[in-house]
């Protein structure tokens, strides 16, 4: 009966999945790294080799859906994460992107990666941004797990993990 | 020597005259405090602590206050506009969203987002007097100014309601886009955001026929000006402002501004337009007729102002 009771609450709590709490979070990173703005924003804008930087995604793969650019990622930690290329802009060298569904504990997450010249011509600096809300759109008691905090968390671990990756690759590249 | 004095008179009142002093009151979210800036000094002159979550806001000239909805912690704030002082914390349950002042200011209009339920405070008691039930998830909301009817948009069954002032009796409901928020009324126009479709709807309040004009990802917010020749959308995702040019309701420039542009409010007297940037924790001012980007204040972490939030001496 509790198991009926919990998948019924879980039924449920998957319809809301994109309505969400009134306060956004952000969580912003940055790191400078010794390769040239051009190689660096040439990794970064590559949208399904984020793999190839970030070690807490294990496996990304790309697909067309009508105009949209989907990435499907395998995380570490085992769950799927599918994510939606919004726009790739050359001259300000910055992706942006959200996350359509999936195993990270947010919603109506977007964001971006911009990379910027640093001091001199083989320096740059990389800055990943996010915007999102907790998971659990109601009132409190907010349950464990979908609250403030752990979305804040989540997305602090992945851009955490990322960046030294993004660095550690472009510069021995 | 009299002429001259006479002549220094005349300079002397043209010039306080021309000279106003607005003022910006934004709620940071992030500190839990409002800041209160003098746009043309580009100064904040005082950081006021609130409640928490600040998001939206409503000054009343006429009862001389300021009426702030702080979402994380079910509260109104009441600030004194002379002493900017809290006057009062008014405990509402729910979660505040949008405010707004009724059009002869003996009511503010509280929306609450999940109990989807606006609540009616009176301006002279400060207290909560009344609550209905409308659509879901109210968020932003305006009032017309002949105070006829108060408006509401229901971002997450994306229509607008339309109330009589009056006795909120219901009148209308229309469809609008996907996740409608920041409202805003000029003259007979209503203008909508609609967030998730990148696009605004126009609504003409007496034949109620809507036009739909696309926008930058992800709008928050939209205002006039004063002839409806041009209307303004924060872009939150662009960082930008759409300008849209009402003759043809077509998109004719982007301006660049601060981070995630949430809030914007217009000033014609000063030829001022704001925006409350909640990335990059400040705000933007443009020069309305030139439609250019001018400069930057610094506020409080997490800048939005939902409403309208600029105090026009």
């Amino acid at each position: 009966m509790k198991k009926i009771i919990t998948s019924i609450f879980l039924i449920f709590l998957s319809f809301n999945v994109f309505a969400h709490g009134p306060s956004p979070q952000k969580v912003e990173k940055s790191i400078t790294i010794n390769a040239s703005p051009d190689k660096v924003w040439a990794i970064v804008k590559d949208f399904g080799s984020i793999q190839k930087w970030e070690p807490l995604v294990t496996d990304s793969k790309v697909e067309k859906k009508g105009e949209d650019t989907l990435r499907t990622l395998t995380l570490k930690s085992g769950g799927k994460v599918i994510e939606k290329l919004k726009g790739i802009d050359e001259e300000a060298m910055k992706l942006k992107y959200e996350i359509v569904e999936g195993a990270i504990p947010v919603a109506d997450y977007n964001s971006f990666i911009v990379v910027a010249k640093g001091s001199n011509p083989n320096e740059s600096t990389v800055t990943w941004v996010g915007r999102f809300y907790r998971v659990y759109k109601l009132n409190p008691p907010i349950p464990a797990g979908q609250d403030d905090e752990t979305a804040i968390k989540a997305v602090t671990e992945i851009y955490d993990a990322g960046l030294p990756g993004l660095k550690k690759l472009a510069e021995t590249k | 020597m009299i002429f001259k004095k006479f002549i220094l008179l005349i300079f002397f009142l043209s010039f306080s005259a021309c000279s106003s002093v607005p003022i910006a009151y934004i709620t940071n979210q992030g500190s839990n405090t409002v800041s209160i800036v003098d746009i043309k000094k580009k100064k904040v002159r005082q950081e006021i602590s609130v409640g928490k979550g600040p998001v939206g806001i409503a000054i009343s000239l006429k009862k001389s206050y300021v009426f702030i909805s702080n979402a994380n912690d079910s509260s109104v704030t009441v600030l004194d506009l002379q002493s900017n002082k809290i006057i009062k914390t008014i405990k509402v349950n729910g979660t505040p969203v949008g405010i707004t002042k009724s059009t002869n200011e003996e009511y503010i209009y509280v929306s609450d987002w999940y109990n989807s339920e606006i609540f009616t405070i009176d301006t002279k008691s400060l207290t909560v007097i009344n609550r209905v039930v409308v659509g879901k998830s109210p968020s932003g909301m305006i009032c017309d100014t002949k105070g006829k009817y108060l408006f509401i948009s229901n971002r997450d069954e994306n229509t607008v309601e339309i109330y009589n002032q009056s006795d909120f009796s219901f009148v209308k409901k229309i469809k609008v886009g996907n996740h409608p928020y920041g409202v805003f009324i000029k003259k007979d126009l209503l203008f909508v955001v609609n967030v998730l479709d990148d696009s605004i709807s126009i609504i003409n309040i007496q034949s109620f026929a809507t036009e739909t004009i696309k926008v930058g990802d992800h709008p928050y917010g939209v205002v006039s000006d004063m002839n409806n020749q041009f209307a303004f959308v924060t872009n939150t995702q662009d960082d930008n402002v759409s300008v849209i040019d009402l003759k043809t309701n077509k998109e004719i420039r982007k301006i660049k501004v601060g981070g995630n542009p949430e809030g914007i409010d217009i000033d014609d007297k000063d030829n001022l337009l704001i925006t409350s940037n909640w990335r990059s924790d400040s705000i933007s001012v443009i020069d309305l007729t030139k439609q250019e980007y001018l400069y930057e204040i610094k506020t409080g972490k997490q800048s939005r102002s939902f409403g309208q939030f600029i105090k026009i001496d």
